[in-house]
């Protein structure tokens, strides 16, 4: 046949041959492994074949788990509504100023991606301690009376975690409300529109992919952080990633771990699933294009 | 004392508005007035400030000095949405992720909570209005951009605004839609009877559908009056070159008697006009001669004036001809004329009389633009 027309459909294919490669090797590989390591058992049984599902009634049958899985999309949710707040109104303000305060905006937001992720902890951990900075200033103000425990607490995470995935969210959504056109807002505020209602009926349907985009991003990021709870909450904290990172490490239960893992990987991708549908059906994505 | 500007019937009133964009003058001490279901037309090249006039209006620019009136009611401090105004954009600004129905629908959800049935009534009185019955469930990326733009002008109108600010609509459109949407316009314009303003770079426009125009140019109106007033007396050479076209020259005023001035060109042709006050006899004195008062003609001709001139250019277009000429000291004229079906044209290098009367002599304040290549009549936009 025609060797030019072979070559033209074969070339794409290597332009992203690396990439597969690497995803094979890297992910699909070891997940596979991880997959089958979850189905058998630590200790199977003299005679039972390879096959077994000890580990995951293990882990449903236990209210423990369920808690922890609780315990660690809650986390998720909350660090992520916090970093889109956040992050779309920093994300508004950068595309709406210019000069100074952006390069300031844009600064700020990359400083923490550059800082070693310990580092930046290491430094809330600092400011809120019983007698961090933070609790000085505010017993010195008379607002607070003697130490308070924030540290271990679970807003002592959404904090640090939101502090560590806002700048994501600013950049996302940044290059997404810069694609909403100022005469729509203009055309919203004459016709009567408050600037919530302008938020909500123009501003946040138009930049739903940045929404949807970095929701997942910090989601997921915020779901499987092992740093950030192990630093701040310790060991023992009741997460998800902890109580892997304690099977594969401490207890050498592999089996264990991977099927932990397996959970939250599935669990993660039905939320998201669900989410993008959702917010789809919401703005009737798909339906419309911009004009 | 009652205060002129307290009148309902003046729908606007800018006094004095000035606004400064980088130390960049963009409107100087600007005054003007819209009266109830009056169609005003800002027309200027672009950064004569005519935008930045629709924007301040709107209340999407505050300016730096001035008054603002709407109906008369101070207007300076009110939110946009608070001005009761319609808007249709340069790019329509249509919301792409709501329906046609929702588009235009959204000004009355937003200025009130009317119940779903008289929100149906309205948005079909407009879509009936607009000429586009059965739109309603479309979302504006499936419509075409003259269906487009009759959603925006729609959505504009549906609130009954008191003032409908027109900013650059049509220059997104192809030429014949331009033409039909002007039609369609002046037609809405005129079962509405809704105040507009309208601002555009386009002569054409805005003698199609105004009932005055304000010609700006840097931050300032140079000339406001009535479509056929403006084009016949324009008064200063730019006015007179920005709406329709037109051949100015520069002479010397030799004589000045009862009203009407002897002018000389400085190679010694010479004709008689309407004076203008500030002539002085010896004075320099400009006049404008549009390119369809020239009766061209093959030889001699009885007429008040008559000069010679020599065909350098020719442009066919159908109904109507342009001719290009020289006359000694005049040598960029511009003549316009209706050839008769299947008649002769006059030839590259012919030698033709160009006949006109005193009446077609437009006095002007300024030579500015004399000698200036008058713009090719195909100017569309």
């Amino acid at each position: 046949m025609d060797g030019t027309s072979g070559l033209r459909r074969v070339a794409p294919l290597l332009f992203i041959a690396p990439v597969i490669v690497l995803m094979a090797a890297f992910f699909a590989l070891p997940v596979a492994d991880l997959l089958s390591m979850s189905f058998q058992a630590k200790h199977p049984e003299a005679g039972a074949g390879g096959f077994s599902l000890v580990n995951y009634a293990k882990i449903l049958g236990d209210l423990w788990y369920w808690q922890m899985l609780g315990n660690s999309l809650a986390l998720g949710f909350c660090a992520t509504l916090t970093s889109l707040a956040i992050g779309y109104a920093v994300a508004w303000r950068l595309t709406h100023c210019g000069g100074w305060e952006r390069t300031l905006i844009a600064l700020a937001c990359l400083l923490p991606i550059f800082v070693n992720v310990i580092v930046g902890i290491l430094g809330w951990y600092i400011l809120m301690l019983p007698f961090g900075v933070i609790q000085q200033a505010l017993d010195a103000l008379g607002l607070i009376h003697g130490p308070l425990r924030w540290l271990r607490s679970f807003w002592a995470l959404v904090g640090v975690l939101t502090y560590e995935h806002v700048p994501f969210a600013v950049l996302i959504l940044a290059a997404s409300l810069q694609n909403v056109p100022a005469d729509k807002i203009a055309a919203a505020r004459i016709l009567g529109a408050s600037g919530p209602r302008i938020l909500w009926t123009v501003l946040l349907p138009l930049s739903m992919p940045g929404i949807v985009a970095s929701s997942i991003l910090v989601f997921s990021l915020s779901v499987s952080s092992y740093l950030v709870p192990i630093l701040i909450t310790g060991p023992r904290g009741q997460f998800i990633p902890i109580s892997i990172y304690s099977y594969a490490a401490e207890l050498l239960d592999w089996n264990m771990a991977g099927a932990l893992a397996f959970i939250l990987l599935v669990v993660v991708v039905v939320l998201t699933y669900l989410f993008i549908a959702l917010s789809n059906r919401l703005t009737r994505r798909g339906e419309w294009s911009m004009v | 004392m009652p205060d002129p500007s307290a009148d309902p019937e003046l729908i606007l009133r800018l006094e004095g508005v000035s606004k400064t964009f980088q130390n960049q003058r963009v409107l100087d001490a600007l005054d003007l007035e819209i009266a109830r279901g009056e169609f005003l037309t800002l027309l200027g090249p672009s950064g004569c400030g005519k935008s930045t006039t629709l924007n301040i209006v709107a209340g999407l620019l505050s300016p730096d000095g001035g008054r603002m009136t709407l109906r008369g009611r101070a207007a300076d401090r009110l939110p946009p949405r608070k001005r009761r105004l319609g808007m249709v954009f340069q790019s329509w600004a249509l919301f792409p992720h709501m329906t046609v129905f929702d588009n235009i629908a959204y000004g009355l959800k937003m200025q009130g909570s009317p119940s779903a049935a008289v929100v149906k009534t309205k948005v079909d009185e407009m879509l009936e209005l607009v000429r586009l019955p059965g739109a309603e469930g479309k979302f504006p990326s499936q419509l075409s951009g003259g269906m487009q733009q009759r959603v925006a002008l729609a959505r504009a109108l549906v609130t009954g605004p008191d003032l409908l600010l027109l900013d650059e609509p049509l220059s997104n459109l192809d030429a014949a839609l331009r033409k039909e949407m002007q039609v369609e316009i002046k037609r809405i314009h005129e079962t509405l009877k809704v105040s507009t303003l309208l601002v555009t770079h386009s002569q054409e426009e805005a003698l199609v559908m105004s009932d005055r125009i304000a010609v700006m140019r840097g931050g300032k109106i140079e000339r406001i009056a009535p479509p056929a007033e403006i084009y016949a007396d324009p008064r200063s050479s730019f006015v007179c070159t920005f709406v329709g076209d037109a051949n100015v020259m520069l002479g010397r005023v030799e004589a000045l008697d009862a009203g009407v001035a002897r002018i000389v060109l400085p190679t010694g042709l010479s004709l008689s006009a309407t004076a203008r006050p500030e002539w002085t006899i010896g004075g320099e004195a400009a006049f404008a001669i549009r390119p369809e008062s020239f009766a061209v003609r093959p030889g001699p001709v009885e007429a008040e004036h008559v000069w010679s001139a020599t065909v350098t250019d020719r442009i066919f277009k159908g109904g109507t001809v342009t001719y290009e000429l020289a006359a000694e000291g005049a040598p960029h004229l511009t003549a316009l004329a209706l050839p008769r079906a299947g008649g002769r044209l006059f030839e590259r290098g012919e030698s033709v009389a160009l006949a006109f009367g005193r009446q077609d002599v437009i006095p002007l304040a300024d030579g500015e633009m004399a000698g200036a290549a008058v713009r090719p009549l195909t100017e569309t936009v």
